[in-house]
């Protein structure tokens, strides 16, 4: 019951917070826009030293990932495999920082789920190789795409690298890989301007657009790499299987790259980290929210230095973790979970965004 | 030719500002407008009633989602409100039904899918691509149950008769000629001239309150009136506006009758038209774009895209139309055959196709 009002009286007091000032002031302007703040200035900082350096850097670690395919399956020894599994991490955990910008180019085409649907369907995989299947722009085919199925490919103890249908398939996938990684790429710095053109605080807006994008993928972070492996959603029943990067056993330092990008963006640090930039905390800051737990922007900083924190105390893969490290797994979770409602509730409400991602139409 | 046009306006306006007090007779009255649906005499209890009995059909069919069997006899009874006890108890004296008034060919199809709701309905068995049954969302608390081509029928029967009952008999059905080259002199006392109450016919079944979209006016989601035409075209209000415009067409086109203005009223039909098939396009969009943002989850992604389904084939029943049954059938047809196999490549196709078509390519992301 406690719970249930504190949750209540902190989504109503932004609204009565807002609703007081509005009547002091006497016409119906958000609050958000009488703020002196530059959103146009931090749409730059995003899409010029965030987005766009992270999205260069992915293709360009995918293409190397293909040229490592290539040159595996030329030499076939175990210093070109190491190489290429090495280059697949590498790629993977680029992807980790770029998977929370899906607005835009990697909106369109559904980037997260091309490349990163798991847990992988080894007997779909299969299927595929044995088929020759070289189409897998399919819905059904998400499962045995993208990294999760590399992952499979290259450190599953049952696969057969020397079989030819395998190493095509291993091809066919870095090439799915890199030709998504590039498009993208490209499409930002052709939406650049409209990226920044597009400054309110509306549904299509670019703010709006970010907030949305990187609430949803956090939510993904909390639910698809942990709770749901740890028996979060299943009443304690663990599913070590469904861990991302289930078979190379990395999963942990791939969630920690997840949300040390989003931390990055939330912070407005350039990603060659040389400097920051306008970002969502400025954006707090100048807006002056507070919570019951402090100053909003330092509430949501400490929480994502928390999250880290207890993930980096996980020391065996996730997958282990779950049933032999459980309440390690556990604390971490909650200290993801916390922040949702700082980044989800707070955060959007203080600057007259809307969430909008939910399905929210009831049937 | 647009310069000729122009020449003649700036010498009508010449000549009618040098004749005075004649001005007077072109004044576009339409200034005057009411902001409410408020007019003497409007009575649309007759759709008023379909749409709840429509609203019962969607409940009972949708029911298949929980794993209920579907009864293809008892959808049947209800539409043609036969020997069927309604929950809503003031339908049960009701000689309403919905039956004969879905546009004909369109029945056809309806039935049939009826028929493969009621063949699939009742079964506990999990569906998944080739197989018809229950799907789970991934996080567990959403469950639908699709055809063996992922096709959710509760959705495509809900939308198709919103089309093709709603959507048809307004904009084809009473805002035609056959409904609108009537008696407009007589008036019946409660549903004033023959060309009033078929207007006030076509009103009811966009099925909105009388001050929808006016000044002031809050959506409350909660209220009777939140389903169908009235739900989605506020769903999709924020990126088109077009709770007023819709609004203000039909205001528009009840004064014009009023006043026995039918160039106005004319006028209004094509208004009402436009914008009605920009909320059936938008909500298309809309639907397509949740699909991807779901794409790896089957039953989220299954489920829009039978909503989207539902309303891109609902686009034919417009007579004016900006696309045509075949163009419709050509996108369910060759992009949509199976829910589980479309690629990300066939939802853009699809979204970029109505985006074109509509005019929404700048809004469709917001969509």
């Amino acid at each position: 019951m406690k719970n249930f009002l504190t949750g209540f009286c902190t989504k109503l007091i932004p609204a009565l917070v807002a609703g007081m000032l509005l009547s002091a002031c006497g016409d119906d302007k958000p609050l958000s826009s009488k703020v002196d703040f530059d959103r146009k200035a931090m749409l730059t900082n995003w899409i010029d030293n965030i987005i766009i350096p992270s999205f260069d850097q992915f293709a360009t670690d995918a293409n190397s990932l293909q040229t490592s395919v290539k040159d595996y399956l030329k030499k076939g020894d175990q210093g070109s495999l190491q190489n290429l599994q090495n280059e697949l991490i590498t790629t993977y955990t680029a992807f980790q920082q770029i998977k929370a910008f899906e607005a835009g180019p990697a909106e369109d085409v559904s980037l997260r789920a091309s490349l990163n649907t798991y847990p992988t369907d080894p007997g779909k995989i299969n299927q595929n190789i044995l088929n020759g299947n070289t189409n897998i722009s399919s819905a059904s085919n998400l499962t045995a795409r993208g990294f999760p199925a590399m992952d499979y490919l290259l450190f599953s103890p049952n696969v057969d690298l020397n079989d030819p249908k395998t190493r095509a398939y291993l091809q066919l996938l870095a090439n799915d890989i890199a030709a998504l990684a590039n498009s993208v790429s490209t499409n930002w710095k052709n939406e650049r301007a409209s990226f920044i053109a597009a400054s309110g605080t509306d549904l299509g807006s670019s703010l709006g657009q970010m907030v949305n994008a990187i609430n949803k993928d956090y939510e993904v972070v909390k639910n698809a790499k942990i709770g749901f492996p740890a028996g979060k959603k299943t009443l304690g029943k663990t599913y070590p299987e469904a861990c991302e990067a289930y078979y190379g056993g990395y999963s942990i330092s791939l969630a920690i790259a997840n949300i040390k990008a989003i931390q990055n963006f939330y912070q407005g640090v350039s990603f060659d980290q040389s400097r920051k930039g306008l970002s969502l905390e400025d954006y707090i800051i100048a807006l002056g929210t507070t919570t019951d737990n402090g100053d909003l922007d330092i509430v949501i900083d400490s929480q994502f230095d928390e999250a880290i924190k207890l993930l980096q105390n996980i020391t065996t893969p996730l997958s282990d973790a779950v049933n032999n490290d459980a309440d390690a797994v556990s604390d971490a979770y909650l200290a993801i979970q916390q922040n949702v409602r700082y980044l989800k509730v707070d955060m959007p409400s203080a600057m007259g965004v809307l969430i909008t991602y939910q399905d929210n139409d009831g049937d | 030719m647009r310069k000729l046009l122009l020449s003649v306006s700036i010498l009508s306006t010449m000549l009618l500002s040098s004749c005075g007090e004649e001005t007077t007779e072109t004044i576009d009255n339409t200034v005057n407008l009411p902001d409410t649906y408020n007019f003497k005499n409007v009575d649309h209890s007759g759709q008023d009633q379909r749409l709840d009995m429509l609203n019962e059909i969607a409940n009972y069919v949708k029911s298949s989602n929980d794993g209920d069997i579907v009864d293809k006899d008892i959808v049947l009874d209800m539409l043609t409100n036969d020997n069927y006890s309604w929950d809503k108890s003031e339908l049960n004296s009701s000689t309403k039904q919905i039956a004969d008034k879905i546009e004909p060919q369109a029945g056809l199809t309806i039935g049939n899918w009826i028929e493969e709701l009621s063949s699939i309905s009742g079964s506990t068995a999990t569906g998944s691509n080739g197989t018809a049954g229950l799907v789970q969302s991934n996080s567990g608390t959403k469950q639908y149950l699709f055809s063996e081509f992922g096709m959710e029928y509760g959705q495509l029967i809900e939308k198709g008769l919103m089309g093709a009952l709603a959507y048809y008999q307004a904009t084809a059905v009473y805002m035609g000629a056959s409904k609108m080259d009537v008696d407009n002199e007589t008036v019946e006392e409660g549903k004033g001239t023959e060309m009033q109450h078929h207007w006030d016919e076509a009103f009811g079944y966009w099925g909105v309150p009388n001050d929808f979209g006016s000044t002031g006016f809050v959506y409350d989601k909660d209220a009777d009136y939140a389903r169908f035409w009235a739900k989605y075209t506020n769903a999709v209000n924020d990126v088109l506006g077009c709770n007023s415009k819709i609004m203000k067409g039909f205001i528009k086109g009840r004064d014009a009758i009023n006043r026995k203005d039918y160039t106005t009223r004319d006028a209004a039909i094509s208004e009402v038209r436009q914008e009605w098939e920009l909320v059936v396009a938008g909500m298309a969009i809309h639907y397509l774009n949740g699909s991807k943002a779901d794409f790896a989850d089957d039953a989220l992604r299954n489920h829009q895209l039978s909503e989207a389904a539902g309303f891109i084939w609902s686009l034919q029943f417009n007579p004016e139309t900006r696309m045509t049954k075949s163009e419709v059938m050509d996108i369910l047809e060759n992009k949509l055959p199976n829910l589980y196999e479309v690629s990300i490549q066939d939802l853009n196709d699809i979204i970029n196709t109505l985006a074109t078509t509509y005019g929404l390519s700048d809004v469709k992301d917001a969509l």
